[in-house]
C-alpha cells in the first residue's frame, strides 16, 4: 500500500470519527425525548392526531395533555414549542402541567407544538442541544431546537412559500414554520397537517381562548407584549392594566396585523370562534449580536454585547446588567397566561375558568422554575 | 417520492465526491474533501 | 467579555493567517483550522458537533449549485450553448451594441442559474472571448469584460449566494430580490461592455463563425432552447400553482431540465456521458462547495465564541461615514480572504446597521452589498475568478495590467452599489 493511500484511508478514517461522534448527538437529539411528569390536575394525555388521523404515527403527532375542572366552564388551549428554541413557553407549559389545579372550567396544554422542531438544531446559530434546570432534588432536562420544522421530516423548501389559503409570499423555509402555517392545510405538508390539526383540535373541543407562547431576541420590535386578533383585544386590554396594576409587569399590547398571515393570532382567531391571543418575552440566545452562545446565556439571560447594543439605543425592551433569566421570562409567561385567563373569565362569566397552585411572576422569580418542576420516576 | 430523489442526488454526489477525492493528488484538498463528504453522508442516512 | 473576546478575534486571525500564508494552505482549510483553534482557545474543547452541523449551513445552497451546473455542462457538452452564440453572431454580426449586450447575457446566464462566477467562466467565458477577440477588442479588455461579467453574474438574480446569506443570517425572505438585482446588474454590465468593447473592428462573419466551437447538424431551433423551456416552465408553474402542484424546490427544477437537455442530446443522436459530466461537474465545483462547508463551519465557530457577536456591535457602533467609505475596500478584500463568508461575516451586521439603526431598505442594502462583495474574486489572496479568467483566455500579459483595465467598471460598481444603500429609501421603486 502507497503513503498515498494510507494517507487517503486516515483522513477519511479522520471524518468517519468526527461523523460518529457528531452523529451519535444527533441521534440522540432525534429521538430522545425530555421527561414531562403528569401532574395531580391532568385528566387525560391525548394526542394531537386524535383530532386530524393523517398525523399518526408522524414526528408532527404530539401530547395534549388535558386538564379537567370540577365545575364546568369555558376551555383554554395554551400552545408552547411552535418555535423550540423558544424556551420559556414550554417551561410555562410544564409548570401548569405539573402544577395546576383546574377548579372550573378545562384547560389544553400542547407543550411541544412543533415536535420535530425539537429533534433539529440550527446550522450556523450553535445553539445548546439541551439545557438543565436545577430542582431541590435534583435536575431536569429539556430539549432546545429549531424554529423549524426538521429538514429530515420535511425536504425540500420551495423557493417561496405561499401561504395557504392567504395567497401571501414567504420564505421557502418558511414552510417548515408552524407560526407561518396556520390554520393549516388538510392536505399539505408534515407542518402545514399539524397547524391543520391545532386548527381541528380548537374546533373540535370548542376552545374559548387560545395564548400561544413566544419568546424574540431583544432587537425585535415584537417583544414583551401580548398579541391579540381583533375580537381577542378586550381581554388583551384588561390582562395588561391587571399585569402593571398588580404585578408591576410592564408587557405592551399589539392588535394582530390583518395582512400578516400564518400566525396563530390572525388565522386562529379568522377562521375558528376561539379568542386568539400569543405572548412573547424577551430570550437573548436569539439576538444576532449576542455573545458567547451556551446554556448559561440561554439560562441568565446577559449578555455584555446586548447591552452595548442597549446603550446604542437598538434594543426594543430594557435591557441591564441582570438580563433576561429565564426564571424571570416564565414567570412573566405565567402571570400573563393566568391574568388572561382571569380577563377572559371576568368578561365572559358564563366561561368562567379558575385555575389553582400555578406560580406568578414574583414567585417564580423567588424560587426559581426548578422549585415548581417534579421528581420524574425512572430513569432521567 | 420528491424528497426520495434528494436523498438519491445526494448519494449520488457522496459517489461522485468519494470518486474525485480518491483521483486528489493534494492533501489540503483531501482533508477538505473530508469535511465537504459530512452533510451529504449524515443526510443520506437521515442522522442530520 | 469584550476583552476575552476580541482575544479569541485575534487568534483566529493570527492562525488563519499562518495557514494561509506559512503554510501555504487554502483560506478554506485556513478557515476550518482557525476555527478548531477559536474554539478551543475559547473553552469550548473540540466541539465536534459543532464542527459537522456547520457543514450543513449552506446544504440546500450546495445542492441547487450542484444541480445548476450540471444542467449548465450537459447544455454546454450538448452544443446548445454554442448554437445559441452562433444565432446571436449570425442575426446581430453588424450590429455591434446588440451583439455586445447579448454576448454580456450569456456570460452573465450560468452564474445567474448557479450563483458561481467560476461557471460562467468556464461555460461562456470561452466562446464568448473568441467572438469578442474577433470584433477587434484587445485581449486585455476581453479579459477584463470576462472578469466582470462572470464577477456581476455571481450576484445575477435568480441565485445569488451572498443575499441568501445574509438574508438567512437576519431572518429576512429571500424574495424580492430579483428586479432590485437585475437592473442595476444588466446596467452596469451592458455598461462595462460598452467602455470595454465599443471599440474594435466590424466583425467578418465567415470567420467568426469558423472560430467557433461546431454544433451538430441536429442542434437547431426549439431543441436548443427546449431545457430551458422546461426550467423557466417548471420554476413559473411552481410559484403560479403552488398548492396543487408538487414542492419540486430548485435543485430537482435542475434535475429535471437536465433530464430534458440529455432529451434532446439522445434526439440528436449525440453520445456523452452523464457520470463523466457528473464526475468533472463536483470536481469543477469543489473550490465552491469546499468554501461554503468551510464558511459554515467558522461561521458556526465564530457565533459559538461570540465573535460573530462581537463583529455586529462593533459594525454597529462605527460612524457611519467610515461604514459607507469602508465598504468600497472591506468587502471586496473580505471576498478576497473569506470568499463567500463575507456576507455573514461582514454583511449580516451590516445589514443590521442599515436596517434597525438607520432605516434603509434591507432589500436594497443587500443587493448593493453584494454587488460590491464579488469584486474581490480579482484580488489576491485567492483571485478565484481572476486567476480563472486569465487562464481560461490565456491572457499573457502581466496581471495588475488586467486589474488596471477592470479599474474603471470596477469604481463605477462600487459607486453604485454603495449609492443603492445610501439612498435605498429613495430607490424603492426598483422594489418591483
Amino acid at each position: 500500500m502507497s503513503n498515498k493511500t494510507i494517507r487517503k484511508i486516515i483522513i477519511i478514517l479522520f471524518s468517519i470519527i468526527m461523523m460518529i461522534v457528531a452523529g451519535r448527538e444527533f441521534l440522540i437529539r432525534l429521538n430522545q425525548r425530555e421527561p414531562i411528569v403528569k401532574g395531580p390536575g391532568v385528566t387525560t394525555i391525548a394526542k394531537l392526531s386524535d383530532y386530524f388521523e393523517d398525523i399518526k404515527g408522524t414526528i408532527g403527532d404530539t401530547d395534549v395533555y388535558i386538564m379537567d375542572g370540577d365545575e364546568e366552564g369555558g376551555t383554554v388551549l395554551i400552545i408552547s414549542g411552535g418555535h423550540p428554541n423558544e424556551i420559556s413557553g414550554v417551561l410555562t407549559n410544564v409548570l401548569f402541567i405539573e402544577n395546576a389545579n383546574i377548579i372550573k372550567g378545562r384547560v389544553l396544554l400542547i407543550p411541544f407544538a412543533n415536535n420535530s422542531g425539537f429533534t433539529a438544531g440550527h446550522p450556523g446559530e450553535a445553539y445548546p442541544m439541551r439545557y438543565t434546570i436545577n430542582t431541590e432534588w435534583g435536575s431536569r432536562w429539556f430539549r432546545f431546537g429549531d424554529r423549524w420544522t426538521n429538514p429530515l421530516h420535511q425536504w425540500p423548501d420551495p423557493e417561496v412559500y405561499v401561504h395557504y389559503p392567504s395567497g401571501q409570499s414567504l420564505s421557502g423555509f418558511d414552510i417548515r414554520n408552524l407560526n407561518r402555517c396556520f390554520p393549516g392545510r388538510e392536505n399539505g405538508t408534515l407542518t402545514e397537517k399539524v397547524a391543520f390539526a391545532i386548527t381541528q383540535l380548537i374546533k373540535k373541543e370548542k376552545v374559548d381562548m387560545t395564548i400561544d407562547l413566544h419568546e424574540a431576541e431583544p432587537m425585535y420590535p415584537v417583544i414583551n407584549t401580548i398579541v391579540a386578533h381583533q375580537r381577542a383585544m378586550d381581554i388583551a386590554v384588561f390582562a395588561e392594566m391587571n399585569l402593571s396594576a398588580y404585578e408591576g409587569i410592564r408587557i405592551g399590547k399589539e392588535l394582530s396585523p390583518e395582512n400578516l398571515h400564518g400566525l396563530t393570532h390572525r388565522e386562529l382567531g379568522d377562521y375558528t370562534d376561539t379568542f386568539a391571543l400569543l405572548a412573547e418575552t424577551c430570550n437573548p440566545i436569539q439576538d444576532p449580536c449576542r455573545g458567547r452562545t451556551d446554556e448559561n446565556l440561554l439560562l441568565t439571560g446577559k449578555d455584555d454585547f446586548i447591552l452595548k447594543a442597549g446603550k446604542l439605543g437598538l434594543l426594543f425592551v430594557p435591557f441591564d446588567e441582570n438580563g433576561s433569566p429565564v426564571d424571570e421570562r416564565v414567570g412573566r409567561h405565567t402571570s400573563t397566561v393566568l391574568e388572561l385567563i382571569n380577563s377572559f373569565s371576568e368578561l365572559y362569566p358564563d366561561k368562567e375558568i379558575i385555575i389553582s397552585n400555578v406560580p406568578r411572576y414574583s414567585e417564580v422569580i423567588e424560587k426559581g422554575v426548578g422549585h415548581y418542576l417534579l421528581e420524574p420516576e425512572g430513569n432521567l | 417520492m420528491i424528497t426520495f430523489i434528494y436523498y438519491l442526488f445526494c448519494a449520488y454526489i457522496v459517489a461522485l465526491l468519494i470518486w474525485n477525492y480518491v483521483e486528489e493528488n493534494n492533501i489540503y484538498n483531501e482533508i477538505l474533501y473530508a469535511f465537504v463528504l459530512m452533510p451529504f453522508l449524515l443526510r443520506v442516512f437521515r442522522i442530520n | 467579555m469584550f476583552t476575552q473576546t476580541s482575544i479569541i478575534l485575534g487568534i483566529i486571525v493570527i492562525v488563519f493567517f499562518l495557514a494561509l500564508q506559512v503554510f501555504k494552505m487554502s483560506p478554506e482549510l485556513s478557515m476550518i483550522i482557525s476555527a478548531f483553534v477559536g474554539a478551543l482557545v475559547a473553552g469550548f474543547g473540540l466541539p465536534i458537533r459543532h464542527i459537522v452541523e456547520g457543514t450543513f449551513t449552506y446544504l440546500d445552497i450546495i445542492l441547487t449549485i450542484i444541480a445548476a451546473t450540471l444542467f449548465m455542462n450537459i447544455l454546454e457538452d450538448s452544443k446548445a450553448i454554442s448554437y445559441i452564440v452562433r444565432s446571436i453572431v449570425t442575426n446581430f454580426y453588424k450590429q455591434r451594441l446588440i451583439l455586445l449586450i447579448l454576448l454580456m447575457l450569456v456570460l452573465l446566464l450560468p452564474g445567474a442559474l448557479t450563483g458561481a462566477g467560476s461557471v460562467s467562466v468556464l461555460i461562456s467565458g470561452g466562446i464568448v472571448a473568441t467572438v469578442l477577440y474577433s470584433m477587434g477588442i484587445p485581449l486585455v479588455n476581453v479579459t477584463a469584460i470576462v472578469f466582470i461579467g462572470a464577477a456581476l453574474s455571481v450576484v445575477t438574480p435568480p441565485v445569488n449566494i451572498y443575499a441568501m446569506i445574509i438574508s438567512g443570517g437576519v431572518n429576512m425572505p429571500y424574495i424580492g430580490f430579483f428586479a432590485p438585482l437585475l437592473i442595476p446588474i444588466l446596467i452596469l454590465a451592458i455598461f462595462t461592455a460598452i467602455f470595454l468593447g465599443w471599440k474594435g473592428k466590424p466583425l467578418e462573419l465567415n470567420e467568426i463563425l469558423g472560430k467557433l466551437p461546431p454544433v451538430p447538424p441536429k442542434m437547431y431551433g426549439f431543441k436548443a432552447y427546449f431545457p430551458f423551456i422546461v426550467l423557466i416552465g417548471l420554476m413559473v408553474t411552481t410559484r403560479i400553482f403552488p398548492h396543487t402542484f408538487p414542492i419540486l424546490g430548485i435543485p430537482l427544477i435542475f434535475i429535471i431540465s437536465s433530464i430534458a437537455a440529455l432529451i434532446v442530446v439522445w434526439l440528436n443522436g449525440q453520445k456523452i456521458n452523464i457520470l463523466l459530466i457528473s464526475k468533472n461537474t463536483l470536481k469543477q465545483l469543489f473550490p465552491l462547495i469546499s468554501t461554503l462547508v468551510a464558511v459554515g463551519i467558522f461561521v458556526q465557530i465564530l457565533t459559538l465564541t461570540g465573535v460573530r457577536g462581537l463583529l455586529v456591535v462593533t459594525v454597529l457602533s462605527l460612524p457611519i461615514w467610515l461604514v459607507y467609505v469602508g465598504l468600497a475596500f472591506a468587502l471586496p478584500i473580505g471576498e478576497a480572504i473569506l470568499l463567500y463568508g463575507v456576507a455573514a461575516v461582514l454583511g449580516v451586521p451590516l445589514i443590521f446597521l442599515f436596517n434597525n439603526s438607520l432605516g434603509l431598505d434591507p432589500i436594497l442594502a443587500t443587493v448593493g452589498i453584494s454587488l460590491i462583495c464579488p469584486l474581490g474574486d480579482a484580488l489576491p489572496p485567492t483571485r478565484i475568478i481572476g486567476r480563472l479568467t486569465v487562464e481560461t483566455l490565456n491572457y499573457e500579459g502581466s496581471y495588475t495590467s488586467f486589474l488596471k483595465k477592470c479599474a474603471i467598471p470596477w469604481i463605477v460598481i462600487t459607486v453604485a452599489g454603495i449609492c443603492l444603500i445610501i439612498f435605498s429609501n429613495s430607490l424603492k421603486f426598483l422594489l418591483i
